[in-house]
């Protein structure tokens, strides 16, 4: 503590400064300077924040209280990010406790962390060179220029395009970072293909599964014909409307809902507290669709990090339930599952998009019910539970070929 | 007819001749449909000259006859120039290898009966291909050319399979870096790109 109030002023000092949105030229060049003559790559290997000189990172790893301050900062964002609200205030507590700047120094770092890499990349490439970090991807950028592309010189566009199929059909994804890479491939992607759109909902629709109202889903052959009908009749043959208009669930990933609820904890015995100790309690629900129209579903207080990458059938506590999309209203999704005592339970949720770009992305809830012995509609309270986002989850592509 | 299959030579692009079976080098429908043409044209050929010799010799001997046709057939000579001997080693192989398999029916044109869908379907890639395609690029390219200018669509889908699966899961920045691709983007038009094209990375 002591030893942070006596640096306090120093911090404030270079935070101020850094703060500042544009830097003069004295302090890039001081900047460079440091960039020269340290091994900031530090910064980016080891997760270390240490740097020589004037800085608020090197006064912190000189601590080990203020050392933990920081990392519990860092731990408490983290927490933040994933919704778990309960472990980033005690984090953010613990950290507040050993120094009541530590926000202040936590943006210092980051913005100072941040300018480092606008120099890295805006300077010349024998600065890059001095710095290991980024030195290996700029040295491979000059052997580019230098080497031709045999891909591109050889092949004819014929074989380039059955290339390009062929990795759409492996991964869309990859089809999109193929045509990414630079002019030529592009306008073979996606200018001059006509049916770039075409495939893309061919792909999305394929997989889908339809109902005409509860537990009522419609055949192959009905598919057919509705596929046909929407693209036909609704959307006048244009794939790129009916791709950004007519929802879809998404396979390459999970839908995640993330709940906060406060429960009133008990005194400990013999506490003489006057105040009633809650606890935030964050838990997850998790979506995950499979093309064969079933979906995995999951309830826990598990973080995203853990679960994402295992969810799949069997996993822990997961159930299965079954989905399907209406048919007649193309936004209402149904998940179907059995409950402990066999009835049937319904869920049902609206597909939405959650920005213009990101079409489909969002499921909320519109209700979830079951009918008991005598057909009476039962609905579960809904007030509480939050929407669910779509994740693009890497490590599910490689399946969905098994799978369908 | 059988133990001593037809032979047919490849004259390479540096003139050095290869000697493949005729079963195994017809999957090339290139040289399938040139000794087809081939064996059509002889066909008219040695019946004028049997008439012919009809006429002369008056002599009506089919073994003798046949035994000659079997003789002109295995001299057939095809010059591939543009495909280079050690490329031509490396597709014999191949062909070797698959000599055996049940392929999809391809027309004459080379283009599956079979649509794009069910090609998905289909084994991702089988392992002694993605073996044999681990050489240099230069050579994985020529290969694939010349497979196309032979007409070999099962090696020609193997090959972009396999420049496929070096694609996929790679980032734009890897892309460019295993095929020294260069990159003619401005940073607003690489911002544009990545904007229109995000929904089709979550599909």
């Amino acid at each position: 503590m002591a030893v942070i109030s006596s640096a306090e002023t120093n911090v404030a000092e270079i935070s101020d400064r850094f703060m500042s949105t544009n830097l003069n030229e004295k302090e890039t060049n001081r900047l460079q300077e440091i960039i020269k003559n340290h091994k900031l790559t530090n910064i980016y290997k080891d997760g270390k924040y240490m740097i020589d000189g004037v800085n608020v990172l090197d006064y912190i790893e000189a601590n080990e209280n203020s050392q933990k301050a920081i990392d519990d900062f860092i731990k408490a964002a983290e927490k933040e990010k994933v919704g778990k609200m309960n472990d980033a205030v005690a984090l953010y507590r613990s950290a507040m406790r050993i120094c009541e700047d530590i926000e202040k120094i936590y943006r210092t770092k980051i913005k100072y962390e941040y300018e480092l890499e606008l120099l890295a990349k805006s300077n010349d490439k024998e600065t890059m060179k001095e710095i290991q970090f980024t030195g290996e991807s700029s040295s491979e950028d000059e052997n580019l220029t230098n080497e031709p592309c045999l891909l591109l010189d050889l092949l004819p566009k014929t074989i380039l395009r059955q290339i390009s199929l062929e990795v759409f059909n492996l991964s869309p994804e990859s089809f999109v970072r193929l045509a990414s890479t630079c002019t030529s491939l592009q306008s073979l992607c996606f200018q001059n293909n006509g049916s770039f759109y075409k495939n893309f909902a061919e792909r999305v629709y394929k997989y889908q599964v339809y109902d005409m109202g509860l537990s009522l889903r419609i055949s192959a052959e009905e598919k057919k014909v509705i596929d046909e009908w929407n693209i036909v009749d609704y959307y006048n043959n244009n794939y790129e409307k009916m791709l950004k208009m007519r929802p879809y669930i998404k396979f390459q990933g999970v839908y995640i809902s993330v709940n906060n609820y406060i429960r009133q904890g008990g005194y400990v015995e013999g506490s003489s507290s006057l105040f009633n100790p809650i606890h935030m309690v964050t838990y997850y629900r998790y979506f995950r669709f499979m093309p064969n129209g079933d979906v995995i579903r999951l309830l826990t207080t598990d973080e995203p990090s853990v679960v994402v990458k295992n969810l799949y059938y069997g996993y822990k506590d997961s159930g299965i339930g079954r989905w399907s999309i209406n048919t007649t209203n193309a936004n209402l999704l149904t998940i179907e599952r059995l409950n402990k005592t066999g009835d049937k339970c319904y869920e049902q949720l609206n597909i939405e998009n959650h920005t213009k770009r990101l079409p489909h992305n969002k499921l909320t809830w519109i209700e979830s019910f079951f009918y008991d012995e005598v057909g009476e509609k039962f609905n579960f309270n809904l007030k509480k539970e939050k929407n669910f986002y779509f994740s693009r989850v890497r490590s599910y592509d490689v399946e969905i070929g098994v799978l369908t | 007819m059988s133990e001593s299959e037809k032979m047919i030579t490849l004259v390479s692009g540096e003139g050095a001749e290869h000697q493949v079976p005729e079963s195994i080098i017809s999957k090339s429908i290139l040289i399938k449909n040139f000794l087809q043409d081939f064996q059509n044209d002889k066909r008219e050929t040695t019946n004028t000259k049997s008439s012919l010799m009809d006429d002369i010799n008056d002599i009506d001997d089919d073994d003798e006859e046949q035994e000659e046709v079997a003789q002109t057939e295995n001299d057939i000579v095809m010059p591939i120039p543009n495909v280079r001997s050690s490329i031509l080693t490396k597709i014999i192989k191949w062909l070797e290898h698959h000599k055996n398999d049940t392929t999809l029916e391809y027309n004459n044109d080379g283009t599956s009966s079979t649509s794009v869908d069910d090609l998905r379907r289909t084994d991702p890639l089988d392992e002694w291909d993605k073996q044999f395609f681990s050489v240099n690029q230069e050579t994985m390219y020529e290969i694939i050319l010349a497979s196309n200018y032979l007409n070999i669509p099962q090696l020609l889908d193997s090959g972009c399979k396999v420049i496929a699966n070096m694609i996929r899961g790679k980032s734009d920045v890897e892309i460019r870096q295993i095929f020294n691709i260069e990159d003619d983007f401005t940073k607003e038009e690489k911002e544009a790109i990545r904007r229109e094209n995000e929904w089709a990375e979550q599909i």
